[in-house]
């Protein structure tokens, strides 16, 4: 069962969906699922759905909601891309999700709130975790991004053939556009046949912090982990965002070996988890995690914080 | 708060949820009672309008268009509202915040849906002309229910020629991408998938699992476009620059919105002004 639900957040009305938990009794834990990017609440073929419905079937109350101007909710967003990123990097959507989990615990009677999102997402959860850490009580990521990647060329400096070129030298001469096609994020990966692991070795030494790390970020996140805090990270096998949460975890927290701490990898997909039917197993993932993490058995059987 | 439970069947035209300045989200139920539900978000004029239809019914992109397409259309319907123009979007069962399984989706249930949405609109606005407005895949649905008498006039942006059409170029995207990410070990062609499509497989086109049903429903699936007899207005608008006789063109910033764009608040004045000027004058 779904319904509406609509949280005031500087004047405006944010829109999200409650997926009510199965359970006859309130969960004490509720999840709450945040844009992916830029995509509208439901996820990137609708992966977030799929992730709240199986939550809600297992007595999780889930929430999605659209962050200020995404999906159904009021603001302008920047014209570019870029530009958007900028703005999550900086971890500017927090105060909204903190204010939405906030509301939901006292609307639904809930002790916390775990903060999920793809990509994005997974930043201004990782970034909330950290300013309100009594209200996150954990943290589902998938494909965290790290790092900051530097922004493409402005496609406003350029129309017709003089983008197309500009576009294919972007992909010739960026750094960006190589590590996309090491990662095979790029469609012309599949002409490129490369040592693909060892110039990623080179390029990336396993032993350092890259340069485009997003250090307050990377420090939000260790300090959740390193508290304890249940914390899920889903990657897409090979891809660019795991090998660089891969290089990043391995300096920062030392091999990431912690019992609080789980990051499973998902083969045979992209970045948004949209290519190689996996949205089910991406899905499994976050429920069996929860029910481990947050399924402590209570007199009426529901989740409770463990 | 009052509040529609998906799972509550709420009465199909007073289930408003609580108004969020001048919108209104809902759910709107099916025609029978497992058919799912219908997101709908009622968009209401903020001002009153001399002359034009008094509301139009935006019918949208579908599979992972929709999601790329959301800013823009979102953005759309509230210049709209703006312009004095009451105006409902929904979402197709099994796609975005209706309720519903995607392997269910069918071109015939989505014309379905257009109609069911048609007729929530008719009884927000029992005397007013209604004009539909579809893009991309939408278009394609707009203009079929348009033929069916549906709405007094017809807004097209960018419809592809056919259902078919659409779903073969949505198949070349999905050899491109398993290809080039290497998202699986054995190559396959289209003819592969069409003939597990029509073997009753589910095949997974960038998330969205497609079905026999869908597939099958758009074996004839032309663009359906009102004769030269017909009385009630439509325009064809296409998002290329490219003049065509008959119909309206104008440039956007590519790649377009509906597709894997740079931008999300791209330059779309021409394009609002063109269609505006339509839907005040039919």
């Amino acid at each position: 069962m779904r319904a509406v639900e609509l949280v005031d957040f500087e004047g405006e009305s944010l829109i999200g969906t409650h997926h009510v938990a199965s359970s006859e009794r309130r969960g004490r834990v509720g999840v709450l699922v945040l844009n992916g990017g830029y995509a509208p609440r439901d996820g990137h073929a609708g992966l977030s759905v799929k992730i709240c419905d199986a939550l809600a079937a297992r007595g999780f109350p889930s929430f999605r909601f659209d962050l200020p101007m995404l999906g159904d909710s009021p603001g302008r967003p920047p014209a570019l891309v870029d530009e958007f990123y900028e703005l999550i990097y900086r971890g500017e959507l927090c105060d909204a999700a903190l204010t939405i989990a906030r509301e939901m615990c006292r609307r639904h009677g809930l002790d916390g709130v775990v903060l999920s999102g793809l990509c994005g997402g997974a930043t201004t959860a990782i970034y909330a975790a950290d300013r309100a850490p009594g209200l996150i009580v954990g943290l589902a990521l998938l494909e965290p991004e790290l790092y900051k990647a530097t922004p493409s060329r402005d496609p406003r400096r350029a129309t017709g053939r003089a983008a197309l070129v500009q576009t294919l030298a972007a992909k010739v001469f960026s750094y960006w556009g190589w590590m996309r096609l090491l990662t095979r994020e790029n469609g012309m990966s599949r002409f490129a046949f490369l040592p693909r692991e060892r110039i990623l070795d080179v390029v990336l030494p396993r032993d350092q912090l890259p340069k485009s790390t997003n250090v307050p970020l990377v420090g939000a996140f260790c300090r959740r982990v390193n508290a304890r805090s249940p914390t899920l990270v889903v990657t897409a096998r090979g891809k660019l965002h795991e090998v660089f949460f891969d290089r990043i975890t391995g300096v920062v927290l030392e091999g990431g070996r912690r019992p609080n701490f789980t990051h499973l990898r998902v083969a045979g997909t992209n970045h948004t988890f949209s290519t190689g039917s996996v949205h089910a197993t991406v899905a499994t993932h976050v429920v069996d995690w929860a029910m481990r993490a947050f399924a402590k058995e209570t007199p009426h059987g529901v989740p409770s914080v463990a | 708060m009052q509040n529609a439970h998906a799972g509550a069947r709420p009465t199909p035209h007073a289930q408003p949820l609580r108004q969020v300045a001048l919108e209104e989200h809902g759910y709107l139920p099916g025609l029978a009672a497992d058919d799912g539900l219908i997101y709908y978000v009622h968009h209401r004029a903020c001002c009153t309008r001399l002359r034009g239809p008094g509301a139009v019914l935006l019918v949208g992109a579908m599979g992972l268009e929709r999601a790329h397409s959301h800013l823009v259309w979102v953005r759309w319907a509230r210049h709209l509202a703006r312009r004095g123009l009451d105006v409902l979007r929904f979402d197709y069962r099994g796609l975005g915040e209706s309720t519903g399984e995607h392997a269910e989706l069918t071109l015939d249930s989505c014309v379905e849906d257009v109609t069911r949405a048609v007729g929530l609109l008719r009884a927000l606005h029992p005397s007013s002309p209604i004009a539909l407005h579809g893009l991309r895949g939408g278009a394609l649905c707009a203009a079929r229910v348009f033929a069916a008498q549906s709405g007094q006039s017809l807004l097209l942006w960018e419809p592809p020629p056919s259902a078919r059409a659409m779903l073969l170029e949505k198949l070349r995207h999905k050899l491109a991408a398993d290809f080039g990410q290497g998202t699986r070990e054995a190559r396959r062609t289209r003819q592969d998938y069409i003939a597990d499509l029509e073997a009753g497989e589910r095949v997974d086109v960038e998330g969205y699992p497609w079905s026999r049903g869908l597939w099958l429903s758009t074996a004839d699936s032309p663009l359906v476009l009102p004769g030269a007899d017909e009385p009630r207005r439509s325009l064809v608008v296409h998002l290329d620059g490219r003049s065509r006789e008959g119909r309206a063109s104008v440039d956007v910033p590519r790649p377009p919105f509906w597709g894997e764009s740079r931008w999300l608040h791209p330059e779309l004045s021409a394009l609002f002004d063109v269609s505006c000027r339509f839907l005040e004058s039919a």
